[in-house]
């Protein structure tokens, strides 16, 4: 999903200004937990930007904050310049078509009650019928399929329902949210197929939350890491994978099974001690110290900032010294 | 002998058949991985090895350690779950107790399969928390289910799985649930105890990565069938079964390690896994299938060969 040539091609948003913008977005929910803390990154138009991490990290959360299902305690999001933040539902209305999303679980996403036809035409009946058909053929489905329901479908074709449903409105940002985590394996490759083959035709920008790395590493141009609430790395994919600065981040890589035996049999492994702390108390200072091999004293107090390292953005006092 | 020998193993709801003549062998510490999508029948037929499918007509023969346990005394089978042969699953949290102590239900089964007293099982729970490496065992003990993450949960049911030093151990996608981190942890505690009790393990996974780290032998399982069965390196090396070959392309990255699977297309199989109520005739993969023959929609093909064993028409010329 790198279509460097929609991207070139899109004459909308001038190159200097990016789709998506977020800046120190945090989420303080009830009971004060802090499930993001402080997260900015940039999404251009055309580009995949992966957010990946363990459960409980706060990838979701920041999704669905920049869709704005969730409102942010604070910090800002721009989408196309505009700042999205604190619009009312009402206010929004006009940009949910740019914006949309794609979730996990595709049943729990489609209405019961509703043929695959009212799913993806919208409340406000915005395509009609041919439109829809269209659209169906164009995720891979047939036209019958508009008349049924969703229970019908397969999970593979549920989601390309969901998938239809998202560009109904012609979006430039598709939040996917472990939309292939669900799938039979064979038919998580069609899904992201499809998601690369959109992208290219129409120039979508995706941001792709996924705890699967490898996936990530096939359909990503850059990647964030995020760990309890924070971005712990942030970078091209190519070179953070090659390469990764923080101890986080390498011993997540590390900890992926590849479907190679030789590989397997040889290749080096951190394996984490214990569990991610939960969010309600994170740890003092750098919050992954308690399981970090490179931890001195100065990360038990002091937490790091994002700088630049090798080419891209570290959360760590020590991402030199560890390459 | 082979701790575990099944042969033409078939499992049939009413007159859906989920399983149809499978067969395979696991060793005395060595993994069998079980690879296959949704319906491909991998957790039914091990559930059927556990004697666990009350309603299910199963036939064909399942040897354990020389015994027969198809049509087993449901006492007989009793006093093997548990002690002898063991299960884990995927949700640690389903398969606990939420009103028992962890030590509680790890203890109760040691109690009941040898004879032990209160104290002894309670002493052997805690030994086999330390043992799985949950910290502060003794106290942890005392605990409920609800008290551990998804991680610790999962080391208390392969804790209660071995308490009774089993020979034969299936784990049902004992990691998918988890975290990768996590489950680093746990495949590395599964083939710590493997070594030391020399088990033999079913590994049932989707996780292609999962069976290359730590599977000896891998059973390919489609559409209720075996469609290849070969030790590891050789499935990953040269998968001979078309499903086996569009299965390994359908991750990215394969053979390459993870830095290198950036960008290009996937070479997607088309279609979706069938569902038992509506298996296709002839080889169940064939209407997925590029290099299908007329053949192949008529005929099933036999699981052929020795040291590989592939069913396929074309095995041989492709």
């Amino acid at each position: 999903m790198k279509s460097v040539r929609a991207a070139l091609d899109a004459p909308t948003v001038p190159e200097s200004m990016p789709l998506l913008e977020v800046r120190d977005l945090a989420m303080t929910f009830r009971g004060g937990v802090r499930a993001v803390d402080g997260v900015g990154f940039e999404v251009a138009q055309g580009e995949t930007l992966g957010l990946v991490g363990e459960s409980g990290c706060g990838k979701s959360t920041t999704g669905r904050m920049i869709v704005r299902l969730l409102e942010p305690t604070s910090g800002t999001v721009h989408l196309n310049g505009q700042d999205i933040t604190h619009l009312s539902q009402r206010e929004l209305l006009p940009l949910r078509g740019t914006m949309q999303m794609i979730f996990q679980d595709p049943f729990s996403s489609l209405n019961p009650r509703h043929t695959v036809n009212q799913i993806v035409a919208g409340p406000r009946r915005v395509l009609g019928r041919d439109q829809v058909i269209e659209l169906l053929e164009r995720v891979g489905l047939a036209p019958e399929h508009a008349d049924r329901f969703p229970h019908e479908f397969s999970g593979g074709q549920a989601q390309r329902v969901g998938i239809a449903r998202a560009l109904a409105n012609g979006p430039k940002l598709i939040v996917c949210d472990e939309a292939v985590s669900a799938l039979d394996v064979s038919i998580r490759a069609q899904i992201i197929n499809l998601l690369s083959d959109l992208q290219e035709e129409r120039g979508l920008a995706y941001l792709f939350i996924a705890h699967d790395l490898s996936i990530v590493r096939h359909v990503c141009t850059r990647v964030a890491v995020m760990y309890l609430g924070r971005i712990v790395e942030i970078g091209p994919a190519a070179s953070l994978y090659s390469d990764p600065a923080h101890p986080y981040t390498r011993a997540l890589l590390s900890a992926v099974p590849v479907a190679d035996p030789k590989i397997e049999a040889v290749r080096e492994r951190i394996v984490l001690r214990g569990d991610p702390p939960s969010p309600a108390a994170p740890p003092p200072g750098c919050s992954f110290h308690p399981r970090c091999a490179l931890a001195q004293r100065r990360c038990e107090s002091e937490a790091p900032q994002l700088r630049e390292v090798r080419g891209r953005k570290v959360a760590c006092h020590y991402a030199e010294t560890s390459a | 002998m082979s701790l575990l020998r099944v042969d033409d193993l078939s499992v049939a709801f009413g007159r859906v058949r989920v399983v149809d003549g499978v067969s395979f062998t696991v060793d005395r510490g060595r993994t069998l991985g079980i690879v296959g999508e949704s319906g491909s029948g991998k957790s039914v037929s091990t559930l059927a090895i556990m004697g666990l499918l009350r309603g299910a007509s199963v036939t064909g023969s399942v040897t354990f350690d020389g015994e027969e346990l198809v049509g087993a005394p449901e006492g007989r089978l009793r006093s093997l779950r548990g002690a002898r042969m063991s299960m884990i699953f995927q949700d640690p949290l389903s398969s606990l107790h939420p009103f028992y102590t962890v030590g509680e239900q790890i203890a109760e089964a040691y109690r009941l399969h040898k004879k032990a007293s209160r104290k002894a099982a309670h002493e052997r729970a805690v030994e086999m928390l330390g043992e799985v490496g949950i910290p502060a065992p003794r106290r942890r003990a005392r605990e409920h289910p609800h008290r551990f993450s998804g991680g610790m949960r999962q080391r208390v049911m392969i804790a209660m799985a071995l308490a009774c030093e089993p020979d034969l151990l299936i784990a049902d996608e004992p990691t998918t649930a988890l975290d990768v981190t996590v489950q680093a942890q746990i495949l590395e505690l599964i083939q710590r105890l493997q070594s030391e009790y020399g088990l033999g393990i079913i590994m049932i996974t989707h996780d292609l990565g999962v069976v290359a780290r730590i599977a000896d032998d891998v059973l390919v399982m489609y559409g209720g069938r075996a469609a290849e069965r070969a030790a590891s390196a050789r499935v990953f090396d040269d998968p001979r079964h078309p499903y086996t070959q569009g299965l390994l392309a359908s991750v990215p990255g394969l053979g390459r390690g993870i830095e290198g699977s950036g960008g290009g297309r996937l070479r997607a199989i088309p279609g979706s896994p069938p569902s038992p109520s509506a298996f296709p005739p002839g080889c169940r993969f064939h209407p997925r299938c590029s290099v299908a023959l007329d053949i192949c929609a008529t005929e099933q093909p036999a699981l052929l060969g020795t040291v590989r064993q592939v069913a396929c028409h074309r095995e041989g010329e492709m």
